[in-house]
């Protein structure tokens, strides 16, 4: 069964299907098709678990995400963090860092309760 | 760097290949760039089923520019309704001609007016 993913760092956010019985390593290198970043070089972390992915072999059935839990109007959020190269440290990764979305205006009144609702109906007819 | 050349060879004889990416006229991915500069990759194909308008942007004959490097610059829509959309196309892809009972596709309230006007646009 299909799992849909939100992929997100910065700016950018990737919104991958797949099936579960793929390996996180599928995902990866669907990645690197897109953004051109070494598999090696790239971790993902999943949003509600703050778990990394680190096993390439593992399946996405494995790390939990399943077709139940990542619908296609509600795809699971994963981290995407790159390694940093200072040279020294095989272990160095960027921290979490996703750019917020642009905040929504207000709402206009007849949107704000629900007695003004009966108002309206009267309005429109 | 090993050879998953994905898409840079317009004509490859490889089987359907799982690792697109955004070269070419036929690549598995599309960038749909937001006013406020936010990147969002979909499937192409999720895309150019759901809405005209983008299929027109990009098999235009060169009126939209965006046909060669698969960027589409949407500078009226902002981020927090474009990440709505590209759901939406995600949704439309997996339940059009389903057999299966159909979810309700959830709507932050405070989006939908501006959602509106996307679709409007987006055709869609």
């Amino acid at each position: 069964m299909d799992v849909f993913m939100m992929i997100r760092r910065q700016k950018l956010t990737l919104f991958i299907d797949t099936k579960e019985t793929s390996s996180v390593l599928d995902v990866k290198k669907m990645i690197e098709g897109i953004t051109k970043v070494p598999t090696n070089n790239m971790r993902l972390i999943i949003d509600s678990t703050k778990q990394a992915m680190d096993d390439d072999y593992q399946t996405l059935l494995d790390c939990g995400l399943t077709s139940a839990t990542a619908k296609a109007y509600s795809p699971v959020l994963l981290y995407l963090c790159h390694r940093k190269n200072t040279g020294g440290n095989e272990n160095d990764w960027e921290p979490i860092d996703v750019a917020e979305l642009s905040p929504p205006p207000p709402l206009p009144d007849v949107f704000k309760t629900d007695d003004d609702k009966k108002d309206n109906i009267q309005l429109v007819s | 760097m090993p050879t998953d050349t994905a898409g840079v060879t317009a004509s490859s004889a490889t089987p359907p290949n799982l690792y697109g990416g955004l070269e070419g006229p036929d690549s598995m991915y599309l960038k749909l760039i937001s006013s406020d500069g936010h990147e969002f990759v979909v499937r192409r194909d999720f895309a150019v089923i759901a809405s005209p308008t983008i299929k027109n942007m990009l098999s235009g004959p060169g009126q939209y520019s965006e046909s060669q490097p698969n960027e589409i610059y949407l500078k009226d829509i902002p981020s927090h309704v474009l990440i709505n959309v590209c759901r939406y196309f995600a949704y439309k892809a997996k339940y059009t001609n389903s057999s299966i009972d159909i979810p309700e596709f959830p709507i932050d309230i405070q989006v939908v007016l501006e959602l509106l006007v996307a679709s409007d646009f987006l055709d869609c």
